[in-house]
């Protein structure tokens, strides 16, 4: 027969199927790489990284990225200096975020119990149209994507949808307090940059979210002291935990978080007889106490240049009396403006969960559709949602990870990883920028709004396709111009929106006044959303599992922390377990003893204590939502029982006093003024039989200013990512082998019962006259002719001396491979410019060594000099407060070597001799006189 | 001959006056054969004692296999406290290994005669003793199998090594140091491996000893050129006596390190080397002769002489605890005060200190009484007691002084894993399992010697 399937074919056909199937079971990793190009794409030179402009958003506040990708892999995520919320900086959590993308235990397939199922049959079961009285309630987060907000409305007009937000870590209680004083939900838009005074009522506004990174610049900016002549700003905090900004405070009141809103309300009170008039309110204390009296006074000596803040953690009522101070002060328009939330409905009902939970109780939900969180973990602990969701026929969980909430989901549906779909988002400020995918999805997953859109009936709608539908129906002028130049810039330029102009409404201001003190709890627990685990979102990331927290240093655990005054009245000691019961829930803690905590309080971070099996997250903590209530969520009455049970803790920093040591050199403003040049002697050479000869045209060197690093850890993570740096596990940690080449020194500073604390980045110091180097038996690390202390990963046999004669312990050591019990899908995230070091052997800071060359070569190319500023290394280039420069040292003009003629300027150890090249300048602080007169 | 001369008469140590240093009578050939004697029927327990010797080898090779294919992080080693057990045990074996060149070559040059007993002991616990040591600096590397670049050698690569580093020099003095102490101890033994051979009872054993005798026939020329080569060869092997230890504390005098940074350690480390060497030389030496009954062969005029040597060094080790705290205080240092003075004596690991003390200075001093020095249990004790001070030593130096150092936030504690005590505690066995054979199959008392002695001593009475 002639149409018969002759041998030929019916082997083309085996062979191609073999082929499929070989492909087919390459999923886990970008297909496209798998064959090298036939014709290679004309963007791509292999080996050279492309950058491209994305968003990300942590709560609805969306942040500029430059993400650099290789060869269709993203490897590092870096601020874009166009967007508002960014300038160039990102914080520890966005960047660690890439490691998401690659985590191999990720939610991966669309499933239906415990079977997997289709697309198609999951858009179909959450499309479904409710039974007659019942609606189909859908729980997104806090959201300000323009395309999604437009979903949620042509949702909500299908009439039997019901959309709700929610988000354990949320500014709710700040949009209220907005409310409360305006009478309307605003956004403060801070500017840092023309304070003198500025009062954090609990506010973390150098390491928080939303505008932090660009309110950490400019703060920064009025503590730069390049002269004796230099005015710098006055930062009063007032906290229960020591935060980043309680770190970086010149004036700090330990206190009880409830007890906040009394000394906000006293300053207020204070600040109002201060100003005198004919509406002064009478005095709320007969006494108030010094502190309160010196910052009224403070903040009323300058007014129209001062600035109150307070904390999202703290009550509607704070928020509102801090409104009501700028006002008072005149701050409204100078250091302080109001804008539109850019979170869709901010403040409104729909971001309370109560309304969900009384729809479930009367039996209306028909569908519940949750995109993105973990409510089932993170929401408080007396809605009880995962035995209220199994009330609900049908439920379905979209999310990036596999979550509680997913095992609490009858369909689940992975969420595409930011960095693989189409979305856009705005800024604090309400900057819109759009965001456009880095990797092709390395699982089968869909947006957020491609499962809104689906729910509309619209299946097989593109990421792509919503984002741009939106834009192209909101976009003035010629589209493809728009679109193209949005996403080259990472913003679209929709031109500044105008202040909203609103004003405080005094009678709801006296009514808080006029409320009496609040006494002090014996014991109160101060829940706070952790550094790095965020509410938990972040709990599979390696990275920042292993990034020390800012403060306590502690890494893989959260725990009890407590002052060293409360931990000798509860007879507590670190890694003691105690049982903390809070209104009968109770969840067992580690101690750690926290000096610059409030005496009588606990803290307690969120987002450990996860239990999804098979995961990083999995044991690792405890789980403090599980003491949160709806009626109290951040602070709450708290009784703590001692176990006889010990939990070990993971300190990257065990001790924590310099010992009298001139390490980091710290003077009041009155001192510096005083002695411009205090640090000269630890600035100079000493005397030594031996030169130096430096012979390349470049030296290159560091500065490292104390006064403007908060220790917010950006650096770290930026390190991290750029150099390849593996984590080690908790088990390393604790023996002391965590492999961070950058680490920040924390040291308690002052009276131990009131401590405050400073940072120190420490990294290679790259020593002229390096000890690591003359004991190398085998030339392993070696200096280089412009200055930079070498390894040679390749020649090093690992005897370790030169980790034993590091005066600043600054090397690493591969004790095993840890690059080999890492999932495959970990190497593309790599940097291909750095070596994966191997097992034995040492490492160290390079200052970048890959981008100095990359900088010469290009230099080279194009047959010019390098340009100042060109180099710029990784944790540099992330710092939110430009606290590093790096840069040439033997030219005089650039922007490194005039940062060396400061008066603050010393090496740390400089009696050593060792001449090192990273130098820093000492931190100063700027106490206010009135509260230090004996 | 005689089998009744009086041998209090003969064997008199002049230098040390009064004790005998040889009690046996009868002829030559009673001697001979009795000191061969273990060579040809096994003591009973000895397959015992091998077998679980060997059995502690094995754990020592397992432990080191399993780290080599692992990694260091299997160790207690962290940062800062990148060296630990390592290099303790490596620096206490080394030590260890320092008496029997001592005893061998710088009594010989001296002529003293009471070494003569014991001096085949002493070198062949040098050669286990080095041994030893001899694995530590290869396996704490981080890469082993690249262990050979610390020597110099014409590489493709067209690297040398990095002389200014200590570390290269140790190589070159440890493997000096073996090499000379193993042919030093072998030509000592090339005229009683030939009375081996004559004396064996079967074929099997005559050939075995006949190969390593190289031919000695007893000839007055092999006699007079085997005087002249032991005589330079020790010689060459004393100064290695000073150098070696001297190198080794290099490794911890050229860093910057507080407790580390210190001018007095080459001769406080030889000073302790030869400390824990000679009490090593008395734990072996003792239990050996209650065992084969060389009560008239290793007598108390040994043993006074052997515990004088421990009282000597032990006070230059004292004095050596005394002057590094006065440096310290003296050179107003901060951080060598912190460590000395502070972290030491009063600090997390004060203990150890301690231990040292009364261990090293303390104990030692009960030597000064006679009827401690003659009683060998007693100066067995003590040599236990020196023996764990030694080690606890070297822990203290290297432990105390990187576990703090310039900065406070890298400050940390050290804790030994499990597999650092099975290697510490393998080292011991395999030394013991080495010791054993040596004792099975070579003659450990220098026959040919003592009955040069004894002639001597009688030519000298008569």
């Amino acid at each position: 027969m002639s149409n018969s399937v002759s041998r030929r074919v019916v082997l083309q056909l085996v062979g191609a199927g073999a082929a499929a199937v070989g492909t087919s079971a390459c999923s886990r990793g970008p297909q496209e790489l798998i064959v090298p190009y036939v014709n290679q794409p004309p963007e791509v030179t292999p080996s050279v990284p492309t950058w491209y402009a994305t968003v990300a958003s942590l709560s609805g506040y969306g942040v500029g990225i430059l993400a650099e990708s290789h060869e269709g892999r993203p490897t590092k995520l870096e601020g874009n200096p166009r967007h508002p919320a960014s300038a160039g900086a990102l914080s520890a959590l966005e960047q660690a975020s890439l490691l998401d993308v690659y985590d191999d235990t990720r939610a991966r397939a669309i499933g239906h119990g415990e079977l997997p199922t289709t697309w198609a049959a999951f858009a179909s079961a959450i499309a479904a149209a409710p039974p007659s009285g019942k609606r189909t309630h859908v729980l997104l987060e806090p959201t300000s994507a323009p395309h999604l907000v437009e979903l949620v409305q042509r949702l909500r007009a299908r009439g039997d949808v019901v959309v709700h937000f929610d988000a354990a870590v949320s500014r709710r209680a700040a949009w209220v307090g907005a409310k409360l004083a305006f009478g309307r939900v605003v956004e403060s838009l801070y500017d840092f940059s023309h304070a003198e005074v500025v009062l954090s009522l609990d506010a973390d506004f150098l390491s928080g979210n939303s505008g932090a990174l660009s309110w950490a610049r400019a703060w920064a900016s009025r503590r730069r002291m390049n002269g004796a002549s230099d005015t710098m700003s006055r930062l009063y905090v007032a906290e229960p935990r020591l935060s980043v900004t309680g770190m970086a405070a010149d004036e700090r009141l330990r206190i009880q978080g409830r007890q906040v809103e009394g000394i906000a309300a006293d300053i207020l009170a204070e600040l109002l007889s201060l100003k005198g008039g004919d509406d002064t309110p009478a005095p709320r204390r007969a006494t108030p106490s010094p502190w309160v009296r010196a910052v009224a006074r403070d903040l009323h000596g300058n007014a129209g240049a001062s600035l109150v803040l307070a904390g999202d953690t703290q009550s509607p009522e704070v928020h509102a009396l801090a409104h009501a101070m700028n006002e008072s002060l005149g701050n409204v328009g100078r250091t302080v403006t109001y804008g539109v939330s850019p979170v869709f409905e901010a403040g409104e009902d729909s971001h309370e969960l109560e309304g969900l939970v009384r729809a479930i109780d009367a039996g209306e939900v028909a569908t519940l559709v949750v995109v993105g969180g973990d409510p089932v973990y993170t929401a408080p602990a007396d809605l009880e949602l995962a035995r209220r969701f199994a009330a609900i026929s049908t439920t379905a969980y979209v999310g990036v990870r596999d979550t509680r909430t997913a095992r609490a989901c009858a369909w689940t549906c992975p969420e595409l990883h930011w960095l693989e779909a189409w979305s856009d988002a705005l800024a604090f400020d309400g900057t819109p920028a759009i965001a456009q995918p880095l990797v092709r999805p390395l699982v089968d997953g869909r947006s957020a709004g491609q499962v809104l859109v689906a729910m509309i009936g619209q299946h097989d709608a593109s990421s792509r396709d919503l984002v741009q539908a939106y834009w192209r129906a909101h976009a003035t002028g010629d589209f493809d111009v728009f679109w193209r130049q949005s996403l080259v810039h990472g913003v679209v330029s929709t031109g500044t929106a105008p202040p909203v102009d609103v004003g405080v409404d005094w009678t709801a201001i006296s009514r808080i006044l006029a409320a009496p003190p609040r006494s002090a709890a014996p014991l109160e627990i101060a829940f706070f959303a952790d550094a790095k685990m965020y509410d938990g979102r972040f709990g599979d990331n390696a990275w920042l599992q292993e990034l020390p927290d800012p403060v306590t240093k502690l890494t893989w655990d959260n725990a009890a922390l407590v002052s060293p005054a409360t931990a000798t009245r509860l007879d507590v000691d670190d890694e003691q377990v105690v049982n903390i019961e809070v209104r009968g829930r109770s969840v067992r803690a580690p101690v750690l003893v926290v000096p610059g905590m409030a005496d009588d309080v606990v803290a307690i971070a969120l987002g450990y204590g996860q239990d999804v099996p098979d995961r990083t997250s999995h044991g690792v903590g405890c789980n403090a939502h599980a003491l949160r209530d709806s009626r109290a969520e951040w602070f709450d009455d708290a009784t703590l029982h001692v176990t006889g049970d010990r939990h070990p803790l993971s300190l990257t920093q065990e001790h924590g006093s310099m010992e009298g040591r001139p390490i980091v050199l710290c003077h009041t403003l009155a001192e510096y003024r005083a002695d411009p040049d205090f640090a000269k002697p630890m600035n100079q050479r000493p005397d030594s039989l031996y030169g130096l000869v430096p012979d390349a045209p470049h030296q290159w060197g560091m500065t490292i200013d104390l006064n403007a690093c908060t220790g917010c850890s950006a650096c770290v993570v930026a390190c991290m990512a750029e150099n390849n740096i593996p984590t080690v596990g908790k088990g390393g940690v604790r023996l002391g082998r965590a492999m961070h080449w950058l680490r920040l020194d924390r040291y308690y500073v002052g009276d131990p019962r009131d401590s405050g604390a400073v940072v120190q980045p420490m990294l290679c110091q790259h020593c002229e006259k390096a000890p690591c180097e003359y004991v190398c038996p085998v030339n392993a690390t070696v200096h280089s002719h412009d200055g930079l202390n070498e390894m040679v990963y390749n020649r090093c046999v690992g005897t370790r001396f030169c980790s034993n004669n590091c005066a600043y312990k600054v090397r690493r050591f591969n004790f095993f491979n840890y690059n080999a019990d890492k999932p495959e899908s970990l190497a593309l995230v790599m940097n291909p410019d750095v070596t994966v070091r191997a097992r034995g052997v040492m490492e160290k800071c390079t200052y970048c060594v890959q981008r100095i060359r990359e900088a010469e070569i290009v230099a080279r190319r194009d047959q010019r000099p390098i340009a100042d500023g060109e180099i710029v290394t990784a944790c540099q280039q992330t710092c939110p407060t430009g606290a590093i420069h790096f840069g040439d040292i033997a030219d005089p003009g650039t922007h490194v070597s005039r940062s060396r003629e400061s008066g603050r300027l010393y090496a740390v150890l400089n009696d050593l001799g060792t001449l090192p090249r990273t130098r820093y300048l000492a931190r100063i602080v700027n106490p206010n006189p009135d509260l230090h007169r004996t | 001959m005689s089998t009744t001369a009086p041998a209090l008469d003969l064997m008199h140590d002049e230098p040390t006056g009064g004790e005998p240093v040889l009690l046996r009578g009868g002829t030559d050939l009673e001697l001979t054969d009795e000191l061969l004697a273990p060579l040809w029927r096994p003591w009973p327990w000895f397959r015992y004692a091998l077998g679980v010797t060997g059995l502690g080898s094995l754990a020592l090779f397992a432990a080191l296999g399993y780290t080599v294919t692992t990694g260091i992080g299997l160790w207690g080693n962290n940062i800062p406290v990148a060296w630990a057990f390592a290099i303790i045990n490596f620096v206490w074996w080394i030590g260890i290994g320092h008496a029997g060149t001592f005893i061998s070559a710088v009594l010989l040059l001296f002529e003293v005669r009471w070494r003569t007993s014991i001096n085949r002991f002493a070198e062949a616990m040098t050669l286990f003793a080095v041994l030893q040591a001899g694995l530590f600096p290869i396996f704490h590397m981080g890469r082993a199998w690249f262990a050979y670049w610390l020597i110099p050698y014409p590489s493709e690569m067209g690297i040398w090594p990095q002389f200014r580093s200590s570390l290269p020099w140790d190589v070159v003095a440890v493997t000096t140091y073996f090499i000379v102490s193993l042919l030093f101890w072998y030509s000592g033994l090339i005229p009683d491996l030939a009375t081996a051979r004559d004396r064996a009872p079967t074929l099997l054993r005559r050939r075995l000893y006949g190969i390593f005798a190289l031919g000695w026939r007893g000839e007055l020329a092999h006699w007079r050129h085997y005087r002249i080569m032991y005589l330079v060869m020790g010689g060459l092997a004393t100064p290695l006596v000073l150098s070696v230890h001297t190198d080794v504390s290099f490794d911890f005098a050229i860093t910057q390190l507080p407790g580390w940074h210190s001018s007095i350690f080459p001769p406080y480390f030889v000073a302790g080397a030869i400390y824990s060497g000679f009490a090593m030389v008395l734990q072996l030496m003792i239990p050996a002769r209650a065992i084969f009954g060389l009560k008239d062969v290793i007598t108390k005029n040994h043993l006074d002489n052997m515990a004088k040597m421990l009282l000597v060094t032990g006070w230059i080790v004292t004095y050596t605890y005394l002057v590094e705290p006065f440096m310290a205080w003296w050179s107003n240092d901060q951080y060598e005060m912190y460590d000395q003075l502070i972290d030491r004596p009063t600090g997390s690991y004060a203990p150890v200190f301690w231990g040292v003390i009364f261990c090293n200075c303390i104990v030692v001093q009960a030597l000064w009484m006679k009827s401690w020095r003659t009683s060998a249990w007693r100066i067995f004790l003590v040599a236990c007691f020196i023996q764990l001070g030694m080690w606890s030593e070297r822990f203290m130096l290297i432990v105390t002084s990187l576990h703090r150092d310039f900065l406070p936030s890298s400050w940390r504690m050290y804790t030994p894993s499990w597999i650092d005590w099975t290697i510490l505690g393998g080292t011991v066995f395999f030394f013991l399992f080495l010791f054993l054979l040596f004792l099975r199959f070579v003659p450990f008392i220098p026959i040919s010697e003592l009955k040069e002695m004894r002639h001597e001593a009688r030519r000298r009475h008569a």
